[in-house]
């Protein structure tokens, strides 16, 4: 029997747990979880949660020869997006099989690894460390304090490869978006908004408030694993000087510098 | 000894190695990629014999002249009335139609330049190219600089190495090429299919309506990434922002401005704007075709016609490969060349 599309919040506003994406993508929703009362702030975190472990357990599924046509899953922070071959399997097929795994999904974020990652903040890496300093009434030096001593946790990756969203940031640092984005942003620049941090894998485009650079390469497709994070680690960003950095890049790029991960 | 390759002469303005993309890792940001038209690649693969994996040239734009310095057979697919004129080491030209094979020798080149009737056409080549593959695939993704050569678009110059042949072998009887003696795979309709969602229900009913009912125009504004639309804006309920999530191929993203993008190959993995509904897959080869300035209007339909629609695309497709002909003969062209005596 399949269960209900609809799923009432406790707010008793209905919210549909599957959405179509044409008849190749199958959206389950968790955006009910954000309509808890009382929890606000970390209910979001409950739906990438829960869209995480379900990308977990369908992998696992595909793996095991359970579940055929899928072609790829992406976890959003409130949804897990499901691809899938048409020709091998239908959404309602799909609906089925996974609709009784929605009730046992892990809530909390599992075995996380912990990274610690060098960023050298401010100057001519963080350009917009001066002027974000005078708009939130705090120093710099009080900027990358709280940054440095933000616990960080990787959301969802997304828009380039290596990319992750890192939520956690100090809400004394909390900022909008740059109304007017770079037309290009260094590789490896650190930036923020809201209550997140992303650092550019690449030059690209950006409307993110650059305050620094890492020395180590985020997506190196040289490697066999080219992506160094995953959704769910935790992150802690330490202060290095310049000189540091150029060391550590250097010894990075030599193949000697390993990034703590525990 | 040396590798078989190619030399992009002139690279035109929009020319990448593609193939059927590397779906797989979005959930670390690595985009899809892969051909706009996968229709042009399957059909351009068989054509030459290779297996569907291999990949290819995507020339979107024209302004192509390739050298060849390994003999190949080659197909050109995407359209039903694009042309490649070989020219022979003693300057004799030969014009082909696209949809059939046929063997280039070292030494000859291929102009491919305007483009009937279409925004992309596809040259597939005996072996494929032979870019290093990253996540078993060489498409070519610009944005995030990864796949190709050098994560690149194509440029004057550019030397392309080409995998083994390993393509149906020619016979003593002569060339083993094929043509394709059913194009209704080909067939277009004015009107491109949608599934409505995920985000539907962040637009106003009259939005919907408009959606369906209205004639937009593909802007110039086209690339690998999306095809924006000129037209009536659609209007949201309250705003366009949604908690970034996944994106798939068709994506109909609606921003703040209201005015319609329809997201392709190289879209980014996850976005934070509404989607009103979604093109269905069978459609997406025919939507890829479309040119700046195209007409294009949305039909609604259910997701089981969407899934329909694929498995019904599918049998065209194989019914147009397993009836491949052995083509009329060419008129003479000079071959092999005296540089395709190779000695290594």
């Amino acid at each position: 029997m399949i269960s209900s599309n609809k799923q009432h919040s406790h707010s008793g506003q209905e919210v549909k747990r599957f959405l179509p994406a044409g008849g190749h993508g199958l959206v389950v929703n968790f955006d009910d979880t954000q309509l808890r009362p009382g929890e606000s702030k970390n209910n979001t975190d409950l739906a990438t949660r829960k869209a995480r472990a379900l990308a977990g357990l369908i992998q696992e599924a595909a793996k095991d020869g359970k579940l055929s046509g899928i072609v790829d899953l992406i976890p959003g922070l409130t949804n897990l997006l499901v691809q899938y071959d048409p020709l091998l399997i239908t959404a309602k097929h799909l609906q089925t099989t996974i609709t009784p795994w929605l009730d046992h999904l892990s809530e909390d974020s599992g075995k996380s690894r912990h990274i610690r990652i060098p960023c050298c903040y401010g100057g001519e890496f963080g350009p917009d460390l001066e002027g974000i300093a005078d708009q939130l009434n705090l120093s710099a030096d009080e900027i990358v304090e709280r940054h440095v001593a933000s616990s960080l946790e990787v959301a969802i990756m997304g828009f380039l490869p290596g990319l992750a969203y890192m939520k956690g940031v100090d809400e004394a640092l909390y900022l909008p978006r740059r109304k007017t984005p770079r037309a290009m942003v260094p590789a490896l620049t650190l930036g923020i908004a809201m209550d997140q941090t992303v650092v550019y894998p690449m030059p690209s485009p950006g409307g993110w408030n650059l305050i620094g650079r890492i020395p180590i390469a985020l997506f190196d497709p040289g490697k066999d694993n080219p992506v160094l994070l995953r959704s769910g680690d935790k992150i802690k960003f330490y202060q290095i000087d310049i000189k540091e950095y150029n060391d550590i890049y250097k010894s990075y790029h030599e193949g000697q510098f390993v990034v703590e991960i525990s | 000894m040396t590798v078989d390759a190619i030399t992009m002469i002139r690279s035109g303005p929009y020319t990448s190695v593609q193939d059927r993309g590397r779906a797989g890792h979005q959930a670390v940001g690595v985009p899809e990629s892969g051909a706009l038209d996968r229709v042009a690649l399957r059909l351009g693969n068989a054509l030459v014999g290779n297996p569907a994996d291999r990949a290819g040239l995507e020339i979107c734009l024209g302004g192509v002249q390739i050298a060849f310095q390994a003999s190949r057979r080659v197909a050109l697919t995407g359209s039903v009335a694009a042309t490649m004129v070989i020219t022979d080491h003693l300057g004799h030209d030969i014009t082909v139609y696209a949809n059939r094979s046929i063997r280039v020798h070292a030494g000859q080149t291929i102009h491919i330049n305007g483009l009937s009737g279409t925004n992309t056409v596809f040259l597939a080549i005996s072996g494929g190219i032979g870019t290093p593959p990253l996540y078993g695939s060489r498409a070519t993704s610009p944005n995030a600089m990864i796949g190709g050569l050098k994560g690149r678009l194509l440029k004057d110059g550019d030397v392309l190495p080409l995998c083994p042949d390993v393509a149906f072998p020619d016979t003593a009887k002569g060339y083993a090429d094929k043509m394709l003696s059913d194009l209704t795979v080909y067939d277009a309709s004015s009107s491109i299919r949608v599934v409505f969602g995920p985000q539907d229900d962040r637009f106003t009913d009259q939005a919907k309506a408009v959606f369906l009912s209205s004639t937009y125009q593909v802007s110039p504004l086209l690339n690998r990434m999306g095809m924006r639309l000129d037209g009536p804006v659609l209007e949201h309920c309250d705003n366009a922002d949604i908690a970034s999530d996944g994106i798939v191929n068709g994506s109909v993203q609606v921003p703040g401005d209201g005015k319609p993008i329809i997201l392709l190959a190289d879209h980014q993995t996850t976005g934070g704007y509404t989607k009103i509904a979604t093109v269905i897959q069978a459609d997406l080869p025919m939507l890829a075709r479309r040119k700046p300035g195209d007409s294009i209007t949305f039909t609604a339909i259910s997701v089981e016609d969407a899934e329909q629609a694929a498995r019904d695309h599918e049998a065209l497709l194989c019914h147009a490969i397993e009836t491949m002909v052995a083509p009329p003969p060419m008129n003479a062209i000079a071959s092999p060349c005296p540089s395709d005596d190779k000695s290594d």
